[in-house]
């Protein structure tokens, strides 16, 4: 993989101590799974003690250490503590990953302020408090990698989801600005790496979790990808780090389409999000989600979106294109 | 025809009463009839075919109609009630009239408004939303998750309450795919004044239809709330303190529940389908105070008890033209039909449903009224054996007993009913079938009311005529 620089370049994941929040499900747990399957320790922060050392046992038994320290991101002293007690267990901080996040979907005007602000305490500052509990730790260090996962509705708006958008914009705009000062600080702090994850729709509990003020039952917007590619994209993001990693091709296209027709982009996503996003025959009452109680049970990796089926099906039909494109080529050349 | 017409015409409910009422005498004001509910064909042939498959399809075929019924959840916050009194008015041709009727629904006023000329101007429509998430019998989970959609059509309608209506027992097949939303207009709006303000002629009576039905409902938001089942074959208290028969309902439908657990009420208002909500009135005083139009208020308890005075009235009215009086034609429901009843000469009697008390009313009406030779009865179909629905050879007795010559049941398939899914393409062809023609005759006016009060020896206590 890549050159001999490139190589020497890359952060050892064996043995390496990943902290990661929001670690009870979804994504985050995923990728918690995936460190530790790669001989990590891993130090698992989310608000949901009995999810989190379920967490903590499917982590050793993948291969890796595991401690589970309940937290609450948008608490700065209880990410701190979570920076400490990761030292004080595992004697440094190599990988911080961002990922707790809560979602809230409702037309702006039915939207509670107090439920907007507790959006964008956990979904921004939630990463600040992370990003200022690693650093010290990393610059003391010399070394370490941030990953902050946003989202392309971080770059793409949707409706009704403001606040959720608006974090993940500003958390975009957060690694940005960490990098640049990285960048001044000189050569010790420029060994700190911060990327930015942007996964597209991924097949996690998060949408049956969250807050919901529209009426309509939220279903995950096609094509759905599956936590462990984002995972993926988040270890190899650490191995070998960059300044963002898009998940899922047709989050790709959409952020370069959205680059070339903005208007238009953000018409579709409107609609798509109207009728795909948003149940149409599936009403569901108002509720705050996980807002400000963490959602009960032990958690888990998936949100029976079928993220994995999907996937194969859109590859079988791409892979069937494909051939018919170069089957039809051969023909036309002959 | 505007966009906003065709949006009310995809937001309304074809098995909708009012919707119903305006449908037929639109079409009445056309010399037409009201075949199909107005919107599909009169034909035994169609009738027979779609009530032929099995009971279970039939049901399943109900439950669908429900599904197609209900406009999608991303609809729900175009609905405007404006559109919808827009399109109402629509219906009607451009008048001048001299008299109209406006208020709540009911089969016997769409009779009344037939034999008056008068256009009929709903204060409720039905708006139905697709729910595939709800179950018929938990209704607190119903007005829970419907509740976000009902304040939208609220807030979204500042000049209207909205009542998210829930009766397991009467709508149970539509009630698998849809909720019914009923929409209740607290001021006129400026299609309905209008509509009063220039097609009605100078000095023009506006006749203001009270129903007085209330029911426990409980709010869920500003002018939103929620009610519990419907006047029918179940009574309001057995709605809410269920016992024996409930239970052995729902364990016949298949249900995991035993008894329904509905929500804490805090008022009784307006019943959500018939029920008159008075804040409407002051609209409407002083709009005919404007013009020097005529305001008459026709009152009643309960939707049906129009019945017995329109069916007299119409009694009275052919005695006069000198037309036998001696032809009853009981509808049930929708199916009701102005254009055939006039042109059969028979006198029409409104039943609210197929249930028992629809059936005590008509069992009323025949002891006290003067005996007929013929009956005729023809019953809608819901979709099921809900409590209280009685069954056809019950209402055989009752109209044979009390009929001179002759007593039928006309336009049901009597093997399928009260699955008769085919009933709503079969009833005006049966009517049409009857061997009695006349011309229709020339309409009446609000005076004429007036003259057949004063000339019945009959009360009808439970109705007002002011």
């Amino acid at each position: 993989m890549g050159t001999e620089a490139e190589r020497r370049k890359q952060m050892r994941v064996k043995d390496s101590v990943v902290v990661i929040t929001g670690a009870s499900s979804g994504i985050g747990r995923a990728t918690a799974l995936a460190f530790a399957g790669h001989g990590a320790a891993v130090v698992l922060a989310a608000r949901r003690e009995p999810a989190l050392e379920e967490v903590a046992r499917e982590c050793e038994a993948a291969g890796g250490q595991a401690l589970a320290v309940p937290t609450d991101v948008a608490d700065f002293k209880a990410v701190d503590e979570l920076a400490r007690r990761a030292v004080e267990r595992f004697g440094r901080i190599d990988v911080w990953v961002n990922d707790a996040a809560v979602a809230l979907i409702s037309p702006f005007l039915e939207t509670p302020l107090e439920d907007f602000r507790r959006v964008l305490e956990v979904d921004v500052m939630g990463y600040v408090h992370g990003a200022k509990a690693a650093l010290p730790r990393m610059k003391e260090q010399g070394s370490g990698v941030i990953v902050n996962v946003s989202s392309i509705v971080g770059v793409v708006p949707q409706p009704y989801t403001h606040a959720y958008s608006m974090a993940k914009a500003a958390i975009r705009v957060l690694s940005g600005s960490l990098r640049q000062e990285l960048m001044l600080e000189g050569s010790r702090s420029r060994k700190i790496k911060v990327t930015t994850v942007l996964p597209a729709t991924i097949d996690t509990p998060f949408f049956e979790h969250g807050a919901n003020f529209t009426g309509r039952a939220v279903k995950a917007m096609p094509p759905v990808y599956t936590p462990e590619r984002v995972a993926r994209a988040i270890v190899n993001v650490v191995r070998l780090p960059r300044r963002e990693v898009i998940v899922g091709p047709l989050g790709r296209n959409l952020l370069m389409q959205a680059k070339l027709t903005p208007g238009l982009v953000e018409k579709m996503m409107a609609l798509q999000v109207d009728k795909l996003h948003l149940a149409r025959t599936k009403p569901a009452p108002a509720t705050d989600g996980n807002l400000h109680q963490p959602a009960s049970g032990t958690g888990s990796v998936h949100g029976g979106w079928n993220g994995k089926r999907r996937t194969a099906i859109r590859r079988a039909i791409s892979s069937a294109v494909l051939a018919g494109v170069v089957a039809a080529a051969r023909r036309e050349r002959r | 025809m505007s966009v906003g017409r065709l949006r009310a015409a995809r937001f309304v409910t074809d098995f909708d009463s009012s919707v119903n009422m305006v449908r037929a005498l639109g079409r009445f004001f056309e010399g037409k009839d009201h075949r199909g509910l107005s919107i599909g064909p009169g034909s035994r042939r169609l009738a027979n075919l779609a009530s032929s498959p099995p009971p279970t399809l039939r049901r399943l075929s109900f439950n669908g109609m429900g599904a197609a019924q209900g406009i999608p959840l991303d609809r729900a916050r175009l609905v405007d009630a404006e559109e919808i009194a827009t399109w109402a008015t629509q219906h009607y041709r451009r008048g001048p009239y001299d008299s109209a009727i406006i208020g709540s629904g009911s089969g016997a006023a769409v009779h009344l408004a037939a034999a008056l000329g008068a256009p009929f101007l709903p204060q409720t429509t039905l708006v139905a939303v697709k729910d595939v998430a709800t179950h018929p019998d938990e209704p607190v989970a119903a007005m829970h998750t419907l509740a976000p959609t009902t304040r939208l059509i609220a807030r979204n309608n500042p000049d209207c309450s909205v009542y998210h209506m829930h009766d397991p027992a009467q709508d149970r097949p539509m009630l698998q795919a849809m909720a019914y939303l009923r929409i209740k207009r607290l001021r006129l709006g400026r299609a309905y004044e209008r509509f009063l303000e220039e097609r009605l002629s100078p000095g023009a009576t506006i006749i203001q239809l009270e129903c007085r039905r209330t029911w426990r409902t409980r709010t869920v938001g500003d002018r939103a709330y929620f009610q519990f089942g419907a006047p029918g074959g179940v009574s309001e208290e057995e709605y809410h303190d269920t016992g024996e028969r409930i239970a052995e309902y729902l364990e016949a439908q298949g249900s995991h529940r035993r008894n329904w657990e509905p929500p804490e009420v805090d008022a009784r208002r307006p019943e959500a389908e018939w029920g008159w909500d008075p804040v409407l009135a002051d609209d409407i005083e002083a709009l005919a105070q404007r013009n020097g139009y005529t305001l008459r208020r026709l009152t009643m308890e309960e939707p049906q008890d129009l019945s017995p005075l329109v069916a007299d009235f119409h009694r009275w009215w052919y005695q006069r033209l000198g037309v036998s009086s001696g032809r009853l034609l009981a509808e049930s429901y929708v199916q009701w039909d102005p254009y055939w009843v006039l042109r059969l000469g028979a006198v029409p009697f409104w039943l609210r449903f197929n249930m028992q008390p629809s059936y005590e009313e008509l069992r009323r009406y025949l002891d006290d009224a003067g005996p007929y030779d013929h009956i005729y009865l023809n019953l809608f179909s819901q979709g099921l054996w809900s409590p209280g629905v009685v069954p056809l050879e019950q209402w055989r007795e009752l109209i044979e007993s009390k009929a001179r010559e002759h007593a039928e049941i006309i336009g049901v398939d009597e093997n399928a009913y009260p699955l008769d899914i085919g009933g709503t393409m079969r009833y005006q062809p049966a009517f049409e079938a009857l061997p009695f023609r006349h011309p229709i005759p020339a309409p009446l006016t609000p005076e004429d009311i007036d003259a057949f009060l004063d000339e019945s020896s009959k009360e009808y206590p439970r109705l007002g005529w002011k």
